[in-house]
């Protein structure tokens, strides 16, 4: 286990620890690299992540086959899409951008990421600001490993949200299910 | 085995069984339907089915602070199908079994009433008033499903806490096979295969002491009237069946009955859905096509051409499937060489092989019709949906060994089911099947997002005999 993930665990069993005390975020600079990889959308689009994280982003990594932590953690980042419109913390291209990256590229395929999208409620697009991805093993793999997903083992995922701004080197992780206002809190004064 | 056993039974695996009957395949109902029945209805208690996600919460979506859709709200997603507990990634869904939750348990207090336990369910209320985690939904019930599914609490994952099919000494399986009609032989072939290791366990005491008990059915009226009749039985999952429609034509109908089919021999276009109710050996069309495109990309030596069934016309693109998921498939940033894609069924013209190298890849019951046409000096691959290993000759009835084969999964996955089943307990048990061999010496390949067993295989054929090129699948 490497030292980012042995953080990432941490952080996430104190998360989930009766009665936890809710610490400011520590930010990782750079933090991650963002590879060179293109993924496609729920509609089979190309998206080269690279371009994508030229705004702020919240990467989450989940499969649609998950059963338990997915569907939670899915409902927490349509929730927190919904705060982040409602509070309107950035217009223009530098608004949030959420995107959900499957760590199954067999089995999340851009069909089946639309039928999840829509079991969910889930509004999807660059203009709605949420993308689900999958994409070709060897792309996904860089993703996983560049921001501590498990690698072929997707049942072992937690349920972390990254949020941070590739432009200018700032990252942090928090529980996807942290209290949504938290999660906003760390786009409207994280990288403000 | 002989060529012609070898293309008959290609052309059947290859496209729907082609030929099996004239099938009706009509759902029975919607894909992830949840029985309207009203409460208590279909035979098991209301706290059961809610518990199992077969009857839905009646607030739908907000029945759950997080609003999770419906279908996903069932406890037994998370908590496990007989209340033993799970744990995904860093969150664990404690067992709900009775006596566990009235225990202690890392120090903290047992659940003293129903109503602690009605409490943290609804309100996140915990072991001595500990908030729970924020993975545990909160649950508005009514009153009614609040009784339900307490008093159900109380039976989870005891012996007398069974599916339709189960009871104390027998589990019923069906089967849906071409009894009758131009396929007869090959169902009874599969029967006999099915028959032979359920009695060999059988006669050994059964699985953890139930006999299993096979029930077959005629799929001359079609797999969807096949599947009511077996319904009526009942049986608690079907095993190993063939008929004439692509597989995924029935899969709406086993979601709505709750009943899985495991290791049958229908043909099958797209992946199987990780949450629906079907699980294959064979790779369904999509990865046996994106196997044989990897594989010529790669030719350095000419042209590249692929002959297969189930081509939906468009190159590379298997029926059934969209565009965007063969993108994802074959997506290949530098490939060395364009494939070509010709269907099996239509005329192969002789034009295509001019060129006096190149290569070419084919399904089974293109291969003969292939050979005519190849000059010399082209290279010629093999797809197989099936480990190559069954073609060692060492069996002269290979749908009697692939039924044995389906049988074998089936008692295996009943043995590390447990003594506690319910609905989905085979599809659960297919996820923790890591290293199980069919047939020995090829791992299968199952887990939560993946719902077949068997990498696409290839061979490269020779003038001498095949050779293996790849054991797994290429990407």
């Amino acid at each position: 286990m490497n030292r980012r993930r042995c953080m990432a665990g941490l952080l996430v069993s104190a998360t989930f620890s009766h009665g936890a005390a809710q610490a400011e975020p520590s930010w990782l600079k750079p933090g991650p690299r963002v590879p060179d990889v293109v993924l496609q959308d729920h509609t089979g689009a190309s998206h080269a992540l690279g371009s994508l994280c030229r705004r702020p982003v919240g990467i989450s990594f989940f499969y649609t086959g998950c059963a338990s932590i997915c569907p939670p953690q899915t409902a927490a980042m349509r929730a927190l899409r919904a705060r982040l419109d409602a509070a309107a913390v950035q217009a223009d291209d530098r608004s949030p951008l959420l995107l959900s990256i499957s760590l199954d590229p067999l089995g999340d395929s851009p069909e089946a990421l639309r039928a999840y999208a829509t079991r969910f409620g889930a509004r999807l697009g660059l203009d709605a600001g949420w993308l689900m991805l999958t994409g070709a093993p060897r792309s996904l793999e860089r993703v996983w490993r560049s921001f501590d997903a498990p690698v072929g083992q997707p049942a072992d995922h937690t349920a972390l949200l990254w949020v941070g701004d590739a432009t200018a080197g700032k990252w942090t992780r928090a529980s996807a299910l942290s209290p949504t206002a938290r999660l906003v809190d760390l786009f409207t004064r994280g990288l403000a | 085995m002989r060529p012609w056993q070898l293309l008959v039974m290609a052309c059947l695996l290859a496209s729907g069984a082609a030929g099996v009957g004239a099938a009706d395949a009509r759902p029975a109902g919607g894909a992830g339907t949840v029985s309207a029945a009203a409460p208590g209805a279909g035979g098991a208690p209301f706290g059961r089915q809610l518990y199992h996600g077969l009857l839905p919460f009646a607030a739908g979506d907000a029945a759950t602070s997080m609003r999770l859709p419906v279908e996903l709200a069932a406890c037994a997603r998370c908590h496990g199908g007989a209340g033993e507990g799970t744990r995904e990634g860093g969150v664990v869904a404690p067992s709900l079994r009775w006596r566990a939750l009235t225990r202690t348990r890392d120090g903290l207090a047992a659940f003293g009433s129903t109503d602690a336990v009605l409490a943290a369910i609804e309100r996140g209320v915990g072991r001595d008033g500990q908030a729970l985690s924020a993975a545990m939904p909160r649950f508005t019930l009514q009153p009614d499903e609040a009784r339900a599914l307490l008093a159900y609490l109380e039976r989870v994952g005891s012996r007398d806490d069974g599916p339709a099919g189960v009871d104390a000494t027998t589990v019923r399986l069906g089967t849906i096979l071409p009894l009758s009609g131009p396929a007869a032989r090959i169902g009874q072939s599969l029967l006999a295969g099915l028959q032979g290791p359920i009695a060999a366990v059988n006669a050994a005491g059964g699985v953890h002491g139930r006999q299993i008990r096979l029930v077959v059915q005629d799929s001359a009226a079609g797999a969807a009237e096949a599947l009511r009749a077996l319904q009526a039985r009942p049986v608690f999952a079907l095993l190993g069946g063939l008929w004439n429609e692509d597989a995924a034509q029935l899969d709406p109908a086993l979601a709505a009955a709750h009943l899985s089919h495991i290791a049958g021999w229908a043909g099958r276009a797209r992946t199987p859905a990780a949450q629906g109710w079907s699980a294959d050996l064979m790779p369904p069309r999509v990865r046996q096509h994106a196997a044989l495109g990897q594989a010529l990309q790669a030719c350095a030596n000419g042209p590249a051409l692929a002959v297969a069934s189930g081509l939906d016309g468009s190159a590379g693109t298997t029926a059934g499937t969209t565009a965007v998921d063969q993108a994802v498939d074959t997506a290949d940033p530098h490939p060395a060489t364009a494939v070509h894609w010709i269907d099996a069924q239509a005329p192969l013209d002789a034009q295509r092989f001019q060129a006096a190298q190149g290569c070419v890849g084919y399904t089974l019951e293109a291969a003969a019709r292939v050979d005519r046409k190849l000059p010399h000096g082209w290279s010629r691959t093999m797809l197989l949906p099936f480990p190559a290993a069954l073609l060692d000759g060492s069996t002269p009835d290979l749908w009697a060994r692939l039924g044995a084969l389906s049988a074998q999964l089936g008692i295996e996955l009943l043995g590390r089911a447990g003594v506690s089943l319910h609905e989905r307990s085979l599809l659960d048990a297919l996820d923790r099947l890591s290293g199980f061999e069919l047939p020995a010496g090829v791992p299968l390949q199952f887990g939560r997002g993946r719902r077949y067993g068997w990498d696409p295989q290839l061979l490269q054929i020779r003038t001498a005999p095949a050779t293996l090129l790849s054991r797994g699948d290429p990407r």
